[in-house]
């Protein structure tokens, strides 16, 4: 033990290591990863010394990469203008490494080049492998990563690997990128992002939850009537319909980013904050959701695509319509769920759940219905009477905290008029929330896996979306519902809610 | 790469101020309505999106009359650049002279005011106020605790910064340490000699959390020297120490003996005895007695203080010597130190310093006291005092 560094890891500053980026001539590296670096670069959390070594196919050069970095950074990092000294610092530790992802010998020159950088840098061999290819891209890149001895299993000098969603497209396709990542890494480093869970609100979630004594006594079946997550977007398919074909939204949010917030929300309290801690808590209110019976899925379950419409001032194509899109497909566009956990919490309160393209507008959040009071002494008389009470956790944009309350309208009578109370992260603290690739980039370079999704957390979402693909398969059904853009979904998701409830306008 | 730290929020100038207007004592909080309610309506007229008020603590900022007028305003340029950071109610308690008190004015003035900036890349303007309570003669240790009572914000926590010479045990002192849940002093430019011993009292007596802008310095450096003992089999040498050195410009002493007061707290050291003097009272040296853990022939200290090259005022050389090997940190110019070790030849690194404003706003926002930094100053008060005592 290095008595020096007692004391230090506090701080949260990772040890000396290299990041390699495979993909890193894609949008991803520039539009995300590098303006990240850069700052946390500005913020002093990367590590002395710290290098990152882009690996592609195209023939950059280390110049090239980081002429297009810089151009990144200029465009999409967080803190403009570029600090030029900064970046001339932060340039000096970018290389490019020219390689096919299927080419052996692509990882044994990779090899080389690292412990050149190591040597003259006089850093561990620490690694960092961060996959943004494409997923077919994986396991070869894994395979080889092993065999040219890239990869130790050791905690020091460490390797550790960053996997981009999505995790398979299936549960036996998940199984089988996990067992393909273990043949080489140990689950502990492993590093599965969905960047949901960077947020700022997300990661408050648990702060609200288990730092203060008042939400979670009314965090139950007694208080709540129903919980309504909604993970919408104004935007369509911008040039991705061909990938969309095959995913479809219940893969491309559902199984991902809104299960993984809804388990935040719904899980049972760690026993500490220690990440396998939080992720069992996780995979069990993953695994206490109700099996849909295949052939009731259509009660639990409405699919939906949007056409043309207004969106946001504009006159938008029908998804039908959109470059790379088979005119008669029956690929979901819009999805709503009823869902049940079946566990002493959470028992027969549904949980509504909808993500759509092509919404009237950006939002995600999540709203706790509460029951009325037992006894209702106002609006009797015919004046306006009690509200629902609901607390809304808004994810994005806008990140915040509200809670909706009946309040006494003033004057003589005794009518009763819907208020709020607002927490915002942008006025309260009055600074923007980090974005979710510098948490998480720094989290995986510290080697803290708490926001990272788990092997079994990601079979148990996989396992019961795959579920809901094999009852859509067995339904064989040429048409589904259709909405109009700029709307917020079908009439068929309505009449998933119970008596009495609509879906919130968020 | 740079060498890192912790996390100090970027922040800008700023932008604009309203003017301080002087109100009676019991007006403060009135007339700060009155001017939030005036920048709410000239943000809706020139279309500037709003504006966004933000509090997250109470500030209470003392500068007695010596402090003199450069250091003020040194203190009122920090406070407003790390305002975005910090969003606060600032309460400013100055003292001035009986004599300079204008005629019919009264022992204590208030003035209020706010100040705006653009926060995180221009998309947001953010407010925060200040209430500036100015005492004449004597009145300010009399009336500050009562006043500072009365206009804290509730349930915000409140952190006195103490940024001119450290803090005199009194009964102002007293009150408002009752009141604070942190205190921000600066050890390098807050005293003299005893400053670092003086601290470590106050430390020791204070249940506050104590921030110290001195230590803060440091970071980045413990940071890299830390780094040169990560290397497989480097750590070990750690156990063979033959000497310490460190060497500051005179404005950096007290951050140079808190440097080496934390070596020797992680070396462990229990106790130092002086041995010869150098050159002059600049130079001391003395024996470092191990602790059980290791060191087992002890090791000499020394600690030189001499100008800087181009006027740089803080730390300016780390040298371990451990196992017949040289482990060393030179500051070469304000922005780049060089490393030596070993396993690497001469390695020049730029070093960040953080500017006053960053270290505030990072002192705030961090957990507490760091347990290193009271290790750290026990270490260093115990150089201080075994070298007075030779005297």
């Amino acid at each position: 033990m290095n008595p020096l560094r007692e004391g230090l890891i506090k701080e949260r500053v990772p040890e000396p290591q290299v990041m390699v980026i495979f993909g890193a001539s894609g949008d991803l590296t520039r539009r995300k990863l590098l303006p990240a670096l850069y700052t946390l670069a500005r913020e002093r959390l990367l590590p002395a010394p710290f290098a990152v070594v882009g690996f592609a196919r195209r023939p950059l050069g280390d110049e090239g990469f980081r002429q297009k970095m810089r151009e990144g950074c200029d465009q999409f990092t967080r803190l403009r203008p570029v600090d030029d000294t900064l970046w001339a610092t932060l340039a000096d530790a970018i290389y490019y490494h020219q390689g096919s992802f299927d080419d052996p010998a692509a990882y044994t020159t990779l090899k080389a080049r690292l412990e050149e950088i190591d040597t003259s840098l006089g850093v561990p061999a620490n690694r960092l492998f961060y996959l943004s290819t494409p997923p077919s891209a994986y396991p070869e890149i894994i395979k080889n990563l092993g065999e040219a001895g890239l990869v130790t299993r050791s905690y020091s000098p460490f390797a550790r690997i960053i996997v981009e969603k999505p995790f398979g497209r299936d549960l036996e396709t998940a199984r089988t990128l996990n067992r393909q990542l273990k043949q080489v890494f140990r689950e502990v480093q492993i590093f599965r992002i969905d960047h949901y869970l960077g947020k700022e609100t997300v990661q408050n979630m648990l702060v609200f939850r288990f730092g203060n004594g008042i939400f979670e006594p009314l965090w139950n079946n007694r208080y709540v009537d129903h919980i309504q997550i909604t993970g919408a977007e104004s935007i369509g398919m911008e040039g991705r319909g061909a990938y969309y074909e095959e995913a479809g939204i219940l893969r491309d949010m559902v199984q991902n980013h809104l299960f993984q917030v809804m388990s935040l929300m719904g899980m049972e309290p760690p026993v500490s904050m220690d990440s396998d801690a939080v992720r069992d808590e996780k995979v069990k209110f993953l695994r206490s959701l109700r099996t849909i019976p295949l052939d009731k899925m259509d009660e639990f379950v409405v699919r939906a695509q949007y056409t043309s419409g207004h969106v946001l001032g504009e006159s938008v194509a029908g998804y039908r319509q959109e470059p790379g899109v088979d005119p008669g497909s029956t690929t979901e566009t819009y999805v709503a769920l009823k869902l049940y956990v079946d566990n002493w919490r959470w028992a027969n309160v549904p949980i509504y759940l909808r993500s759509a393209k092509r919404m009237p507008k950006r939002v995600t959040e999540i709203a706790i219905h509460y029951r009325h009071a037992p006894h209702q002494v106002f609006g009797s008389d015919g004046g306006r009477g009690p509200v629902r009470n609901v607390l809304s956790i808004r994810i994005q944009p806008d990140e915040g905290i509200s809670l909706h309350f009946g309040s006494k309208v003033p004057g003589p009578t005794t009518d009763i008029a819907p208020v709020n109370m607002e927490f915002r992260y942008g006025t309260s603290f009055g600074a923007e929330p980090p974005e979710a690739y510098e948490r998480l980039i720094l989290d995986a370079m510290l080697g803290d896996s708490t926001l990272f999704t788990r092997d079994d957390e990601v079979e148990a979402s996989w396992s019961f979306i795959s579920r809901i693909h094999e009852a859509w398969r067995q339904q064989k059904k040429k048409q589904i519902p259709l909405f109009e853009a700029g709307s917020w979904g079908p009439v068929e998701a309505d009449e998933l809610l119970g008596e009495g409830i609509s879906w919130r306008t968020p | 790469m740079s060498a890192p730290a912790p996390n100090p929020p970027q922040h800008s100038a700023p932008v604009s101020y309203s003017q301080g207007q002087p109100v009676a004592l019991d007006q403060a909080e009135k007339a700060l309505a009155a001017l939030w309610r005036q920048a709410g309506e000239d943000a809706a007229a020139d279309g500037s999106g709003g504006l966004t008020r933000a509090c997250l603590w109470n500030l209470v900022v003392y500068q007695p009359s010596e402090s003199g007028e450069t250091r003020v305003k040194k203190v009122d340029g920090m406070l407003a650049e790390a305002a975005p950071g910090v969003p606060s109610r600032t309460i400013r308690l100055t003292t001035r002279p009986a004599g300079e008190k204008p005629a019919g004015a009264g022992d204590v003035q208030c003035w209020v005011s706010t100040l705006c900036h653009v926060a995180s890349g221009g998309k947001r303007q953010v407010s925060t106020e200040e209430i500036r309570l100015t005492g004449y003669g004597d009145a300010g240790g009399k009336h500050f605790p009562a006043l500072v009572r009365a206009l804290l914000v509730p349930d915000l926590p409140v952190a006195l910064v103490w940024l001119g010479a450290l803090p005199h045990r009194g009964r102002l002192l007293g009150q408002l340490l009752n009141l604070s849940d942190r205190i921000l002093v600066d050890t390098q430019t807050g005293g003299g000699e005893n400053a670092l011993t003086d601290m470590k009292a106050l430390v020791e007596e204070t249940q506050a959390y104590f921030i110290d802008l001195g230590w803060m310095r440091l970071n980045p450096v413990r940071y890299l020297l830390a780094g040169l003992f990560d290397p497989p089999g480097q750590a070990e040498l750690l156990q063979k120490v033959e000497s310490l050195r460190v060497e500051a410009a005179p404005a950096g002493r007290n951050t140079g003996l808190l440097m080496l007061g934390w070596l020797l707290s992680r070396l462990g050291a229990p106790s130092v005895k002086v041995a010869e003097t150098g050159g002059g009272s600049d130079d001391w040296r003395w024996n470092a007695k191990p602790g059980a853990s290791g060191n087992n022939g002890g090791y000499a200290v020394e600690f030189s203080v001499r100008e800087g090259e181009g006027g740089h005022d803080g730390l300016l050389a780390v040298e371990i010597r451990a196992g017949g090997k040289l482990f060393a940190l030179y500051q070469v110019d304000a922005l780049h130190v060089a490393l030596e070790s070993p396993l690497r030849n001469e390695q020049r690194l730029p070093l960040y310093g953080w500017s006053d404003p960053e270290l505030l706003v990072a002192g705030l926002s961090g957990p507490g006291t760091d347990p290193l930094y009271a290790e750290a100053l026990q270490s260093a008060a115990r150089l201080v005092e075994a070298q007075a005592w030779n005297r």
